[in-house]
């Protein structure tokens, strides 16, 4: 049997089931299916706000540098005899402000991702 | 014609859309039953429960779903699944139904045909009953049906070969019938 032959042969088989296939009424199937499945998540629509803005990031990275700069310069034994120095008194409030920002604002972002 | 699978399927990826996907059970329903009523020889009843199956399993994997084969293709992977482990848990019911929905199925117009197309299609073993299907009936190309059934390339156009010259064989009046037929 030649090339040609098989292919007729197997062209008229494949017609002939092609032919014969039966379309099956969809009857409630596919609403059976929907039945199975998981009830549907509800999902947020906006960006989560858990990540913070870009705005509230450069508002954090700020603060954490100015409190590791406080840190650094006003380590934490001269800082107690700093406080009888009240000359000093501005810039020791000044460090504790902006570690207190930076405190409330991780608090914050903190509070949003929970 | 409405939207395409991809369209339907990015939906039901981003937003979990449910009228998408009722949209691809509706399409892809009667082929998928179809199949798994010839792989259950006839039992109606089982082959819509693995089609129900099948098509819940589609739904909970589709954010995997990444296009590499076709949607189409990857229905059929996950029904031949769903079957090939119903057939492990349950084998002997299946044989024993099949012989007895065998004789009732396809009444219609073709009915003398597919009795005798089904009965020849018995005499072949699953893989080739499969493969052949799968080729003839479904139009998949080797590849496809090398994913669908998880099989080598080479093994599956054997099954097929074998198939269908056993085919030829047992189903050579009806060749003759239709070489009469005007084309």
């Amino acid at each position: 049997m030649n090339q040609d032959d098989l292919m007729n042969e197997n062209d008229w088989l494949e017609k002939a089931l092609q032919r014969q296939e039966r379309y099956i009424a969809d009857d409630g199937f596919t609403d059976s299916v929907m039945a199975c499945l998981p009830a549907a998540e509800t999902r947020s629509v906006s960006v989560p706000e858990s990540t913070g803005s870009s705005h509230e990031w450069i508002v954090m990275a700020a603060a954490g540098i100015a409190a590791a700069t406080v840190a650094v310069c006003f380590p934490l034994m001269p800082f107690i005899d700093l406080i009888t120095v009240s000359a000093r008194i501005p810039v020791i409030a000044g460090g504790a402000a902006v570690a207190a920002g930076a405190l409330f604002a991780a608090s914050q972002m903190m509070r949003r991702a929970l | 014609m409405g939207p395409s699978d991809e369209e339907l399927i990015s939906r039901v990826q981003k937003h979990d859309n449910r009228h998408a996907f009722a949209v691809l059970v509706r399409r892809y329903q009667s082929e998928i039953r179809n199949t798994l009523r010839r792989f259950t020889r006839g039992n109606e009843a089982l082959a819509d429960d693995l089609a129900q199956e099948t098509f819940v399993k589609i739904h909970r994997y589709i954010g995997d779903f990444r296009g590499e084969s076709s949607f189409r293709t990857w229905i059929y992977q996950v029904a031949y699944r769903c079957f090939l482990d119903e057939q492990r848990k349950h084998r002997p019911d299946t044989e024993e139904v099949a012989e007895h929905h065998l004789v009732t199925e396809e009444p219609h117009e073709g009915e003398a045909f597919m009795r005798d197309f089904n009965r020849a299609m018995a005499m072949l073993s699953d893989e080739q009953r499969q493969a052949v299907h799968f080729s003839l009936q479904r139009g998949f190309a080797h590849p496809e049906i090398a994913d669908i059934m998880n099989l080598p390339v080479g093994t599956v156009k054997t099954h097929i070969l074998r198939g269908r010259n056993k085919l030829q064989e047992l189903l050579s009046e009806w060749q003759e019938e239709n070489s009469d037929e005007p084309r």
